[in-house]
């Protein structure tokens, strides 16, 4: 989406800067980690296989622990609360990506650093995976629950703007070559996001006046109503998710970094 | 436009006239070849004759209109906005005159004056399109204040961004068919609580901090666009 042909930055005019230290195509930027690619296997340390090792026996405990360990709650259908420990951590850590391409949004308006847009690229573009995981576990449970896979629940209504939102930036991040240009409005219009977002989540739910979703676990009263079993599954699942959505926010980031380089240099030799 | 750099105006009512005369630029422009007014207008009575014929013949029962014809109203309205408001800045970037403009004058000068462009030409669309679904549809007018209130914030709201986001698909390519798809999203709550306030117009009920939010709305898109439309419009 973002990956643009290299000839396409050729023509953009912005001025290739090979190796040039903050340009778009900045060499200095990727360490080769471990032995290196070109020393073949991984180029993962023990320390990188480390703590990934740890994060998929964390996600495969919360997994174990979901349908063995956790109750079911009261007033669900057969089976069906079990969903909880994913539908609500896919919905949040979306929201973790969502906010976190508005701060890097805002980052790169004041720094102006590429690394800063790619990272508010690579977040919109796993919040919209988080999202539509979340909507579909969501219908799914709707179907179960309110025998309705849609019905305008407030919650439902503010995810499908959201995914409208963010789709919609990355079209328009398709739709401009200058990279810099790209950058700057892709950035204007994910504050935009930032804007309106209280109106999705605090208005229009308060205007639909009603909701069929249970009330949050962390709500204003500030008391936890759930049982601690459940409590204790569905935490270390949102923590999961949100660890495993920084480490894939940090390949598909290294990713685009890659592809600016490319380009950046194939427009180089194409210019000499 | 025509202010000098050594007037002893301060910089607030040069900021003013900047703004103004953008505005006045605009206008002038418009009433020259009346494009965009024209494109709002048969866009929305070409709508307006849609829903009409559509309803019509077989009416709408009495419990569901004062629901359905608020909202078809501003889709009307929505429909308008996006077919003639993205035109104040690609028209900028087609005729080439954009590099004048940001020579000419301070970028949230400019902005203040496109906004105000943009709510004038709906303003006057809705004058003319307003009367003319109230009296096709036979909607009871229960309070024409709240109407109106709605009519001008909704409108204000929907050019404030709506111009926003015109600067920002004028600069991508397909910029037509870019506009609506950034701002559906963003003008979204701005019409749900605009239909709110028109439904308590026609006789409905409607919360009490409708019209407060609406308001908010266009305050925060003002505010946002003011700070924001500089990084847009300045490389």
């Amino acid at each position: 989406m973002s990956q643009d042909s290299p000839s396409a930055h050729g023509r953009a005019g912005a001025p290739p800067a090979p190796g040039g230290a903050g340009g778009w195509g900045d060499r200095g930027e990727i360490k080769p980690r471990g032995g290196g690619w070109a020393a073949g296997g991984s180029g993962l340390g023990p320390r990188g296989w480390a703590w990934r090792w740890a994060l998929w026996l964390w996600i495969a405990l919360a997994i174990l622990g979901a349908f063995f360990y956790a109750p079911l709650a009261q007033d669900f259908i057969g089976q069906s609360s079990r969903i909880l420990f994913f539908h609500v951590p896919m919905a949040w850590t979306s929201l973790v990506a969502f906010v976190a391409a508005g701060a890097w949004s805002v980052l790169y308006l004041w720094k102006r650093r590429p690394d800063d847009d790619r990272a508010a690229a690579a977040a919109v573009e796993l919040g919209l995976v988080l999202a539509l995981l979340a909507t579909t576990t969501g219908a799914m449970w709707a179907k179960v629950m309110w025998h309705a896979w849609w019905n305008w629940d407030p919650r439902q209504t503010s995810i499908v703007i959201a995914l409208v939102f963010y789709g919609a930036y990355l079209v328009l991040r398709g739709g401009i070559e200058d990279p810099e240009a790209r950058a700057r409005l892709c950035a204007v219009y994910a504050v935009i996001g930032l804007v309106v977002a209280p109106y999705l989540y605090f208005v229009m739910p308060w205007m639909a006046k009603f909701t069929l979703h249970p009330k949050p676990v962390v709500n204003p009263a500030g008391k936890v109503e759930m049982n601690a079993r459940m409590l204790q599954v569905l935490l270390m699942s949102s923590l999961g998710f949100t660890v495993f959505f920084f480490w894939v926010h940090g390949l598909r980031r290294r990713l685009l970094r890659l592809a600016d380089r490319r380009a950046v240099t194939a427009a180089g030799s194409a210019a000499s | 436009m025509s202010v000098e750099a050594h007037s002893p105006e301060t910089a607030a009512s040069r900021w003013l006239l900047e703004a103004l005369a953008v505005f006045a630029k605009d206008w002038r422009a418009e009433l020259r070849s009346r494009h965009a007014l024209h494109t709002l207008l048969l866009f929305a009575v070409t709508t307006l004759i849609t829903v009409s014929v559509a309803l019509g013949p077989l009416g709408v029962s009495s419990s569901e209109r004062l629901a359905v014809l608020p909202a078809l109203l501003w889709v009307i309205l929505l429909f308008a906005a996006a077919a003639g408001l993205p035109r104040a800045f690609v028209h900028e970037e087609e005729t080439h005159t954009a590099t004048a403009l940001r020579l000419a004058a301070t970028p949230s000068a400019l902005f203040a004056g496109k906004v105000v462009y943009s709510a004038s030409l709906l303003l006057a669309v809705e004058l003319l399109l307003v009367p003319l679904y109230v009296a096709v549809m036979q909607l009871p007018i229960v309070s024409t204040a709240d109407l109106l209130l709605a009519l001008l914030a909704g409108g204000l709201g929907l050019a404030i961004s709506s111009t926003l986001l015109a600067a920002i698909a004028a600069q991508a390519q397909g910029r037509a068919a870019l506009f609506p798809i950034l701002a559906f999203p963003v003008l979204l709550p701005l019409l749900l609580l605009a239909i709110e306030l028109t439904r308590a117009a026609v006789g409905g009920t409607a919360g009490e901090g409708v019209l407060v939010n609406l308001v908010l709305y266009d305050a925060t898109m003002a505010v946002a666009g003011l700070m924001l439309f500089p990084l847009v419009w300045n490389p």
